[in-house]
């Protein structure tokens, strides 16, 4: 029998550790949570987190993201082979080894060659820095801890700065290491055949490993080539075959780790005789969208807010459409919609409801509410963001991503009562946003007029004319300008009082015809008109109303669990 | 003036980094301390995940008295009970021996890395809750007797018999 000494000996070395991919995930949200909660604090206190009051939106993450995906995959594969002399352990530390470089950067080369990638990469870690050249010579420049963007446009030889933040990067990942576990369930459903072998490249030492597998655009053939010395991944080569065309697309991709970046954009390359175009916020506007902000991100706290969606007809007759239930604790937040229309198709609550309706209270929907009626989720645990939706009566779709991901108009109470000004982006190489405060107007007496308009540059028009291409990137094209205003109410916390939007020559009103308070004080929107027009493939134009009565309760009670996917409404 | 308390006036007056060193320098011995007390590396990393998103929520306003590691371990320490207390239907003991080695590796086997580990977390799992957390609170958060009675507002009398004891009951085991 071992002594006591020895026995505390032994327990005092047997440790748990964190891994990595953990640790950046909870060091993610625990700075997420720091900074949330600075929102609260004086202004004084936030010098340092400046950036937070920058209201931008940024995918600009997402390309970078997309190429590691490649280091995800030798992850991935790595540990999907059984083979023991499958060198996982250097795979594995071959990340280590690169996450302490301080620079990564990446080349690619396409042929045959796309109108507009890419071409190579810059990424600093710490302090976030991000640099994208791209194929017709424009460069964009996003330091993230200084919360400034530039984009150098060659057609018209401007460097344009803007204000930008990583708020809304999530869900996707912030860190090659994050990439592995999502990685994980990709090549398992992919189910790849890998292969590796040892060699000699140029006098060195290298591991090959060679995967195939048949992605969404068809059979692919990726290898990928470890320096063995200097454990760092070096080059990678991709090749897909096209199955409608035969065509083959090959990428192939190179890495290099220099000591240091370019400091600004004109050592990425940008001339400097290029002509300096600031979009940075005017003052006046950068404080009411702090105010807006500020009060989205508050919102009415703990709560329970249910919007009865009604269709108007000609008549002006109301129809039950649909009922949207939005609880939120702390930032925990769950959105369940239900159809509420006499439509047999589908299961709903119409029966239910149609006696109370448009009176219906929190608790009678309470009693009404069944997971197999919804048809929409988003529900935020804390970690992941739920999403599940309904596609038929039998079919039903659902994802999870990592973090929070921003709730859409409508579906909180939060986005009736305000609106994120992140939604609007900060502008890009394919667009550009610009705000403006109108001046005062005699039929909004009171109001503050906001207007912001979204503009398509040559780029984006370059990429619509590509979009036929399967590579070139996904980001939605602007080709039109997007306007909308907003008039705001200052005496009654900012509340959207008219918003007005002009997209794709569709045009949606939304007007809050009556507002109360919280017994806190707090207004908040109780009967909001929304409509929209659109035109008939005929010409003629067609305006769809919609009536929404929002009825909310603070400080309510929550059964246990219901902030988790899987609870289950009036489970017997 | 001390390292935490530096790491907490930078965190007070905004950098984020202070946030990271806080989290690098007890992350080992907070997870260590949850998974000793929950037997559970996912319910661990939970626990962990909660107190420290929490810790940087409260962050601005946090003044330390004590120590910031004892007030870290005792929120550790304070979650895990309750989760405990949430999951009464399947307590420890009631795990089996097959079970607790799963829940002690996490999906590529890294967190507790070796087969002796393993075996010390399920010895520890099968003594009695206050015994076990006592042990692991001297043991791995190194805190004292006293700071230990202070956590858990018991006796320091009684701290020593459940840990005299724990350790008797782990020589037997071990």
């Amino acid at each position: 029998m071992k002594s006591s000494s020895e026995i505390e000996h032994l327990i005092k070395n047997t440790r748990a550790k964190t891994c990595e991919s953990f640790d950046d995930h909870i060091l993610a949200d625990a700075k997420a949570a720091f900074i949330e909660s600075a929102k609260d604090r004086p202004t004084a206190w936030r010098s340092g987190l400046s950036i937070w009051r920058i209201i931008m939106k940024s995918r600009i993450t997402k390309p970078f993201a997309a190429a590691m995906t490649l280091i995800g995959a030798m992850i991935g594969i790595s540990h999907l082979e059984d083979s023991s002399d499958f060198n996982q352990a250097a795979w594995g530390r071959m990340l280590e080894s690169m996450k302490k470089m301080p620079w990564v950067h990446i080349s690619k080369k396409i042929d045959p060659p796309v109108l507009y990638d890419a071409i190579e990469r810059w990424t600093c870690f710490d302090p976030s820095i991000k640099i994208y050249r791209y194929s017709d010579g424009t460069i964009a420049y996003s330091d993230y801890s200084k919360g400034e963007a530039y984009y150098y446009k060659p057609e018209d030889k401007t460097i344009t700065i803007s204000p930008v933040t990583e708020k809304y990067n999530v869900p996707g990942p912030k860190s090659p290491f994050e990439i592995v576990s999502e990685f994980f369930e990709m090549t398992d459903k992919l189910g790849a055949e890998i292969d590796h072998k040892y060699s000699e490249v140029g006098g060195k030492q290298v591991e090959i490993i060679e995967s195939k597998y048949v992605s969404t655009l068809g059979p692919c053939h990726t290898r990928m080539i470890r320096d063995v010395d200097q454990n760092l991944l070096r080059s990678s080569q991709t090749t897909i075959l096209k199955p409608d065309t035969n065509e083959e697309i090959t990428t192939v991709t190179t890495y290099d780790y220099p000591e240091s970046g370019p400091r600004d954009i004109y050592e990425a390359g940008a001339p400097k005789d290029a002509e300096l175009v600031d979009l940075c916020l005017h003052e006046d506007v950068q404080r009411l969208l702090n105010e807006v902000q500020r009060r989205y991100d508050r919102g009415y706290g703990d709560c329970i807010a249910m919007v009865l969606q009604s269709w108007v007809n000609e008549n002006g007759m109301q129809e039950p459409w649909s009922i949207i239930m939005f609880r939120q604790r702390g930032v925990l937040h769950r959105m369940d919609l239900y159809y509420a229309s006499d439509i047999k198709r589908f299961e709903n609550l119409h029966d239910q409801i149609k006696d109370d309706w448009p009176n219906l209270t929190i608790e009678q929907m309470k009693s009404y509410e069944r997971n197999e009626a919804t048809e929409r989720q988003v529900i935020y645990d804390g970690k992941y963001t739920n999403n599940r939706f309904r596609v038929s009566r039998d079919d039903v779709k659902s994802n999870r991503h990592k973090g929070m991901m921003p709730l859409r108009y409508g579906d909180s109470i939060n986005s009736l009562s305000w609106f994120e000004p992140p939604i609007y982006g900060s502008s890009k190489p394919v667009f550009r946003v610009e705000y403006e405060l109108l001046e005062n107007d005699p039929e909004h007496e009171g109001l503050i007029g906001l207007r912001i308009t979204k503009l398509p540059t040559n780029m984006s028009r370059m990429i619509a004319k590509s979009a036929k291409s399967d590579f070139v990137r996904k980001d939605p094209v602007w080709t039109s300008s997007d306007v909308s205003c907003y008039w705001l109410d200052p005496s009654r916390d900012y509340l959207v009082i008219e918003h007005i939007e002009t997209k794709s020559g569709r045009k949606t009103t939304n007007i809050t015809l009556e507002t109360k308070q919280t017994p806190s004080g707090q207004w908040y929107p109780s009967h909001i008109r929304h409509e929209y027009t659109y035109t008939l493939s005929g010409g003629q134009q067609k305006v769809n109303r919609i009536d929404k009565r929002i009825v909310l309760e603070t400080e309510p009670a929550f059964p246990e669990g219901i902030f988790q996917a899987d609870y289950i409404f009036n489970a017997q | 003036m001390s390292e935490d308390q530096c790491l907490l006036r930078r965190l007070h007056r905004g950098d984020l980094d202070a946030l990271r060193c806080i989290y690098e320098k007890y992350k080992d011995d907070l997870l260590t301390i949850a998974v000793s007390v929950l037997c559970d590396i996912h319910a661990a990393e939970d626990c962990l995940h909660d107190v420290f998103v929490n810790f940087a929520k409260a962050a601005g306003d946090f003044h330390i008295s004590h120590s910031l590691k004892g007030y870290l371990i005792s929120c550790v320490v304070n979650r895990a009970r309750n989760q405990l207390k949430k999951n009464q239907n399947t307590s420890i003991s009631q795990i089996e021996e097959s079970d607790l080695r799963t829940t002690l590796r996490n999906p590529v086997g890294q967190l507790i890395d070796n087969e002796e580990a393993t075996r010390v977390f399920q010895v520890l799992a099968k003594l009695p809750n206050e015994q076990h957390e006592v042990v692991a609170l001297h043991l791995y958060g190194e805190m004292k007797f006293k700071e230990i009675a202070d956590l858990l507002n018991i006796s320091i009398n009684t701290v020593q018999s459940r840990y005299r004891y724990g350790v008797e009951k782990l020589r037997t085991l071990l």
